[in-house]
């Protein structure tokens, strides 16, 4: 432990799968992020997520043949004082400092100061936990006849989510249907009111670049 | 020395998870530098903020069949959602190329739907002295049932989150491709935009960019606030106990806007096919100001719900509830304290619950003499109001003289009583 310095920062990489195909279990990278096997339809309820909200104990809001998958490269995590040197202290740039003082946000409901006295000097000298991804973007590559362009670069966040369909589904029949009762996230009666998917052209990932660094603090 | 007593619980776990080892700079952090934390809220502060989908990437909400003659499916794609600079004019599009920010048509900020000063990074996305606050608050006021809560013990604790008062501006973007009648397409043919083409896709791509911030003029931030809702009773509702998950949602942007869906002339025009918009043509609107408050504490909220019986089971609500028919509550909702009527007129309104958007900066109409703001447009003006440019006739020239200035346009004092909206599609 002799070596440790215990001032260093953390790299952070997360991947999240949810019944979709992480990359050791696909052939080629476009399959990164597809559907398992058993999510097939609008009734698999293998791939189901239903809520359920106080007072609505009638039924569910069911998310029908859904997959979804996280990736997020890199971030960088550290400390920092808030208002301090933007290389030493990891504080703010010039342009973030140049906003005037709301301290309304730091006063309790009687507008007692709940973060040191409310001043831009508190503020500046200030701890906080840091996460940052450097500025980054992509390049747009156009395509040609049956192949549409690619976009190249766009790696900090790799997010896919597919949704087949969306409808409340109940508990219990109305006199006269045929359908069994059971709860309601099992069922599928009502088939769906609206889809969504976020994707990119080429794969089953939306590509996201992001830039900045993010200050989280309290009081 | 540093003053080390504001950190929150938050950031103490957090530095426990990373572990001794990897404990960064936090070395001065003891005990005694937490006693004054209160855990009363969080704050997030982004400094040289940039946001950006892959112009391939996209959010797509799909329709569902058709049902019934005169109605065909519609599937909407948003492509390249993008948060970028915008204090300063250079740009790039969505091929990544500079584009023609000269100024012509009042486009110095809408030509291009990325900000690239900076890295595309923005400033003061949310300042350390203005940050995003998440807190637990409590807030006096009527609720459902009629009853002022006001002390410690029966107000209700609300989740917030609350916006900046004051960014810098921000390019807000994405390009839009709406599909028609997908199931009967080949998207792998193609067609012209929005026309049909046998065999091929029908389609309509647009580009949206939008210049300012998320605050109001005069300095409004926007405000989410989460609450299970309270007294609503029986007496109101149909069910005994009808309290569930409440949200109300107070909008605020002010700046510019862009709408277009001209191409230029070597743009592929294809479905799915990044195109490449014309840097010019489009419906602005100038000096947009709106605020529209959803809710109002404890007595209005956005609540969720289902169709509970009947042919259109399977759908789903979302209601922001009608004000409750009492009188001390109409009178918060429309007046500050007792209202004040003088001839018809509303003397002392309550402005947190009038809503407005202003298409357009009217100072000097309302002030012929003052200097500040814009003049009220005329019919070629490009500095205010709302216009088109039109994409003219050539390979993708506009003449000087296509601007058309409509004017300025205002609603005021907006206030929603009962909002309700029910999907269709399910169960059919």
């Amino acid at each position: 432990m002799g070596t440790v310095t215990g001032k260093e920062g953390v790299l952070i990489s997360l991947q999240y799968y949810y019944n979709s195909r992480p990359p050791h279990d696909v052939a080629n990278d476009e399959d990164i992020g597809s559907a398992n096997a058993d999510c097939t339809g609008l009734a698999s309820v293998n791939c189901r997520l239903a809520l359920q909200l106080e007072n609505r104990d009638f039924g569910w809001l069911v998310f029908k043949n859904g997959h979804a998958s996280l990736e997020m490269n890199r971030l960088s995590l550290d400390a920092a004082f808030l208002g301090g040197d933007p290389e030493a202290e990891n504080g703010v740039s010039a342009a973030n400092k140049l906003i005037d003082l709301n301290d309304e946000k730091f006063r309790n409901e009687s507008g007692d100061c709940l973060f040191g006295d409310c001043t831009k000097s508190w503020i500046d000298n200030s701890p906080a936990v840091r996460a940052q991804y450097p500025e980054s973007g992509g390049i747009y590559t156009a395509g040609n006849a049956g192949q549409p362009g690619t976009s190249q670069g766009y790696n900090d966040v790799l997010l896919g989510v597919y949704v087949q369909g969306l409808a409340v589904e109940y508990n219990e029949p109305e006199i006269g249907e045929t359908w069994a009762a059971a709860p309601g996230w099992q069922a599928n009666n009502f088939g769906s009111f609206l889809g969504f998917e976020i994707a990119d052209n080429n794969s089953h990932q939306a590509g996201i670049a992001i830039g900045g660094n993010f200050y989280m603090y309290g009081f | 020395m540093r003053r080390n007593n504001s950190l929150s619980h938050m950031l103490l776990g957090a530095a426990l998870t990373l572990g001794a080892s990897q404990a960064m700079a936090l070395q001065e952090l003891d005990d005694s530098s937490l006693s004054d934390v209160q855990g009363a809220g969080l704050a997030f502060a982004m400094d040289d903020f940039s946001f950006r989908f892959a112009p391939t990437s996209y959010i797509e909400l799909t329709g569902t069949q058709a049902q019934g003659a005169g109605w065909e499916r519609g599937d909407a794609r948003y492509y390249g959602l993008s948060i970028t600079n915008g204090e300063q004019i250079a740009g790039m599009d969505w091929h990544g190329s500079g584009c023609g920010s000269g100024g012509a048509f009042g486009n110095d900020h809408l030509a291009c739907p990325m900000g690239t000063d900076n890295g595309g990074g923005i400033g003061a996305f949310a300042s350390i002295y203005d940050p995003y606050v998440l807190r637990a608050y409590q807030y006096e006021g009527y609720d459902y049932s009629g009853a002022y809560l006001s002390t410690p013990a029966n107000m209700p604790t609300v989740m917030e989150l609350i916006g900046p008062s004051d960014t810098d501006r921000w390019r807000w973007s994405f390009w839009g491709e709406l599909e028609v009648d997908r199931l009967n397409n080949n998207p792998a043919d193609g067609a012209l935009n929005n026309s049909y083409n046998v065999g091929g896709a029908d389609f309509l791509q647009s580009q949206t960019i939008i210049h300012g911030k998320p605050v109001t003029t005069d300095g409004r931030p926007a405000r989410l606030r989460l609450m299970r809702t309270t007294g609503m009773d029986s007496a109101l509702y149909p069910w005994a106990d009808s309290n569930t998950f409440g949200i109300t949602y107070e909008s605020a942007l002010s700046g510019d806007f862009r709408f277009s869906v001209r191409q230029k002339a070597n743009s592929e025009d294809r479905l799915h096919w990044v195109p490449d918009f014309e840097d010019n043509e489009g419906m602005y609107f100038k000096n947009v100001d709106a605020y529209l408050p959803l809710g109002q504490l404890h007595y209005q909220a956005l609540t969720l719900d289902a169709v509970r019986s009947g042919s259109e089971r399977g759908n789903f609500i979302i209601e922001l509830t009608q004000i409750p028919n009492i009188a001390a509550v109409y009178e918060d909702f429309y007046c500050v304290g007792p209202c004040n009527i003088v001839n018809g007129e509303i003397q002392n309104p309550n402005n947190d619950t009038r809503g407005y958007v202003r298409w357009g900066d009217f100072t000097r109409f309302d002030d012929p003499g003052s200097t500040d703001g814009f003049a009220v447009p005329g019919a070629q003006s490009t500095d205010n109001g709302i216009y088109f440019v039109s994409g003219g006739t050539g390979a993708g020239t506009v003449i000087p003289d296509a601007v058309t200035n409509l004017g300025i346009s205002r609603i005021e004092g907006m206030r929603i009583n009962h909002m309700k909206i029910t999907t269709l599609g399910a169960g059919l």
